[in-house]
């Protein structure tokens, strides 16, 4: 039984009715770790907004999302609220836009906690805690009464992710939640989050536009281009053994240290031309 | 309907300003007129708002006054606008101790109600409305430069004024070039807004008799002497009040509406 | 070291803050030569970005010196600083607000043009015949110029950069993380571009990024920095094949790499 299926999702926006996702269909099994990768305004962003609800009002949903049974198009706010941040929760990109900074940390976290679990504000500091140190933070009480501005881009991604972790969601959705760090703290960061998921035993949708970023966390990846998956499968076949056209570019760009230096390096459109744009 | 009260106000804003560019050249009747057989008339066929107390038609003396209503706020907020705007720039761009000086200064400017200035101008060159224009502006130059202010330092933090100033491009330039087009919306919300607190500024000096000379109709003014009726006529008072809610409304409407309008387009969706 | 020195910096410091709480710059120095391409690799908080600021006389130092073709140019006046303008010029990282929104391409690449003091440095130049030609170098259509920059991908945004920065004919171009805020695939195009202006120009080239991937592959000098410290420099091959320091070693080891064991 699948835990998250996408079936014929179309998404528009506007009067105009742009398409930014058309027709895309793919399936999650519980635990599953998959990866959507594809560049700026190839639809991966929407597809998860689209699955947590979290799109704007202009934009038109049609097709089908089941998460463990239930269809989330069409689903009132009301209702997918609930779901959100017990079954399903999303890590974003920008930890200090994500983060209130006129809470205290270890309140947000906490906020989450008692939004579905209805215990009382004692005891959730104590889980508060745990789950702060589960991700990585050692001076937990600290951090917890700290405001976002206190502490570090990869403090605030590591608060971002216990939010997302605390109440053991069956799925758990990345947009980019590395893009904006550190090269030494991101590698920090992918490394911690396989180990929670592993032992969360939590799905993943990771979605990002570096693929050696994706390879980290996800056994398998979706390629998006302009709203249409254009392939799909393990990582490691995507690597060896590229089919597509565009994929084969993203494969061939993600190697800049295999160039000799001096070198051209090889871009998407020496394998894939697309119209002018 | 979406955008409902950016319609809305600009319709009444748009209403006022097509009332006082009629009254140029025409009213329904001569608003000096008197017609002393017909004073405190009811609204009828002939007069559709009816007569005021000296047997003047109301609707003309609402029409004319619709003139006063516009030039205040236009000469109100060019007064805040054009002194607080290089204020504001200069305070948000040069920082500092200039920038500590300037909004210690508008603090200060703040600290005087309109009201206030406009008495103390009446008291010194005759009240008219001039002096009311005159110090309506005066108070309102610290919202201006505010929010001019804010809007300069936000565009002075952005990679592409450094790279003007990587080009060359030395502060006056910069200012015009680079910050005032950005702040641009910023203003116009701010304008609009001014001009309603200026028809709301000038109807309460013109009430208090701070505003004009005796012959020239104001809303204001038409409220005050309405309200000497107020209990034979109870609806002179009603017109003038509803004229300047509408306009006070309009340009409120206006201003949100605006600010509404600009706030989703700086916000991408990718 | 002799030879063309265009950049000497000797023992820069620049503090922020009250108290100068904030050591932005702890005491640098270095040496850029007349057609190097030196990469400058750090982390947030190491200083680099500060220290091309410097450089480039947006900014002037707590203490320390910096000299350009021999001229010391952290007392100067802006009126006097026109030949480093036109010597020197920036691409910056974030290619959604490194250019106005609110004018068209060609008004911002010939921005540079339109400084007095920088066209007395200059060589006489018509600025609609360079637009064309700059335009051109970065490989965009003629008609881009009556276009505004939201009309065009971040990668093409950064190229109206690059443009921008070529239209006085510099002989520095100092790319601060030029490509850090565009996707992976688009990268490579912008890279082989300023790859290739260095060349046919003869560019002198300071490239700070946190990639070293990226800056092994383009430069052929290195400086690694870590809070506000130089932590090691040399010759490319030399850094990144032998690293000594500690902080090297780690920067390459966190480079995500392609992992297909799941």
């Amino acid at each position: 039984m699948s835990l998250l299926r996408v079936n014929d999702l179309t998404i528009t926006f506007g009067r105009r009715r742009s398409v930014a996702v058309d027709a895309v269909s793919f399936e999650m099994g519980a635990g599953q770790r998959l990866g959507i990768i594809g560049e700026s305004g190839s639809g991966k962003t929407v597809t998860a907004l689209a699955v947590m609800g979290l799109l704007p009002e202009t934009a038109r949903v049609s097709g089908s999302i089941t998460l463990d049974g239930h269809e989330l198009v069409g689903m009132p706010d009301s209702a997918l609220a609930r779901l959100r941040g017990d079954l399903m929760s999303m890590v974003f990109q920008e930890p200090m836009t994500a983060l209130d900074p006129t809470m205290r940390v270890g309140r947000q976290v906490a906020e989450v906690l008692l939004l579905h679990a209805g215990r009382s504000g004692d005891s959730a500091r104590g889980q508060v805690i745990e789950m702060l140190v589960r991700v990585g933070l050692n001076d937990a009480d600290r951090v917890a009464d700290s405001f976002p501005h206190q502490l570090s881009g990869g403090q605030r991604q590591r608060c971002l992710l216990a939010m997302a972790l605390i109440n053991s969601p069956d799925l758990v959705i990345c947009d980019e939640p590395t893009t904006a760090l550190d090269v030494t703290v991101q590698a920090r960061v992918l490394s911690l989050l396989d180990e929670v998921l592993t032992a969360e035993r939590a799905a993943c949708l990771f979605i990002s536009h570096d693929l050696a970023v994706v390879s980290q966390v996800c056994t398998d990846v979706l390629v998006m281009l302009e709203g249409r998956i254009v392939e799909a499968g393990p990582v490691a076949r995507l690597f060896s053994r590229p089919e597509h056209p565009y994929t084969r570019g993203l494969v061939a760009t993600a190697r800049i240290g295999d160039v000799m230096p001096g070198q051209r390096l090889p871009t998407v459109e020496d394998f894939y031309r697309r119209e002018a744009r | 309907m979406k955008r409902l009260g950016l319609w809305l106000g600009a319709a009444l804003a748009g209403l006022v300003a097509a009332m006082a560019l009629i009254s140029l050249v025409w009213t329904p009747y001569d608003p000096t007129l008197v017609l002393g057989s017909q004073r405190l008339q009811g609204p009828s066929a002939a007069h559709w708002l009816g007569t005021d107390s000296m047997g003047i038609d109301v609707l003309s003396r609402i029409l004319i006054g619709a003139q006063t209503t516009i030039v205040v706020g236009v000469v109100s907020v060019s007064i805040a606008a054009l002194i607080g705007i290089p204020l504001g720039l200069l305070a948000g761009q040069a920082g500092g101790w200039v920038d500590e000086v300037v909004m210690r200064l508008t603090d200060i400017a703040y600290a005087f109600p309109a009201l206030l200035l406009a008495i103390l101008l009446a008291a010194r060159f005759g009240a008219s409305p001039l002096t009311a224009m005159t110090a309506i502006g005066l108070a309102t130059i610290p919202s201006f430069a505010r929010v001019t202010r804010a809007g300069a330092k936000q565009v002075m933090s952005t990679d592409f004024v450094l790279a003007a100033r990587a080009s060359g491009t030395r502060w006056p330039a910069v200012s015009v070039r680079h910050v005032l087009p950005n702040i641009a919306p910023l203003i116009g919300v701010q304008a609009s807004v001014t001009f309603a607190l200026a028809i709301l500024a000038e109807a309460a000096l013109s009430y208090l008799g701070l505003s004009t000379a005796a012959i020239v109709p104001t809303w204001g003014k038409m409220l005050r002497d309405a309200q000497a009726v107020m209990f034979n006529a109870p609806l002179q008072a009603v017109w003038p009040g509803l004229a300047i809610a509408v306009a006070v409304l309009g340009f409120n409407l206006l201003g949100d509406g605006l600010r509404d309008l600009l706030d989703p387009r700086l916000r991408e969706v990718s | 070291m002799t030879g063309d020195a265009l950049f000497e910096v000797t023992d820069l410091v620049r503090r922020f803050g009250r108290g100068g709480r904030v050591h932005a710059l702890d005491g640098v120095s270095l040496q850029v030569q007349r057609g190097q391409r030196l990469g400058i690799v750090g982390e947030s908080g190491s200083g680099k970005s500060t220290l091309i600021r410097l450089m480039a006389a947006l900014d002037r130092p707590t203490s320390g010196s910096i000299t350009f073709e021999g001229r010391e140019i952290t007392a100067l006046a802006e009126r006097d600083l026109g030949f480093l303008r036109a010597a020197v010029q920036l691409v910056f990282q974030d290619p959604r607000s490194s250019l106005n929104p609110r004018m068209t391409v060609g008004s911002i690449v010939t921005e540079p043009l339109r400084a007095a003091h920088l066209r007395r440095a200059m060589d006489a130049v018509d600025p609609r015949q360079r637009l064309r030609e700059v335009l051109a170098a970065v490989d965009l259509p003629s008609d881009a110029a009556e276009r505004y920059p939201h009309e065009f991908s971040g990668g093409q945004r950064q190229r109206i950069a690059i443009a921008r920065a070529l239209a006085p004919a510099p002989a520095v171009l100092i790319a601060d993380e030029p490509v850090s805020a565009l996707d992976v695939s688009v990268r490579a195009q912008v890279l082989n571009l300023l790859a290739e202006l260095v060349d046919a120009h003869g560019l002198t080239l300071i490239f700070v990024s946190h990639d070293l991937a990226v800056v092994r592959h383009l430069c052929d000098s290195v400086i690694v920095m870590r809070a506000g410290r130089i932590e090691e420099q040399g010759s490319a091959e030399q850094v990144f094949a032998h690293p000594k320091a500690e902080y090297t070693k780690a920067l390459w080891a966190a480079i995500p790499r392609i992992r297909t064991d799941g």
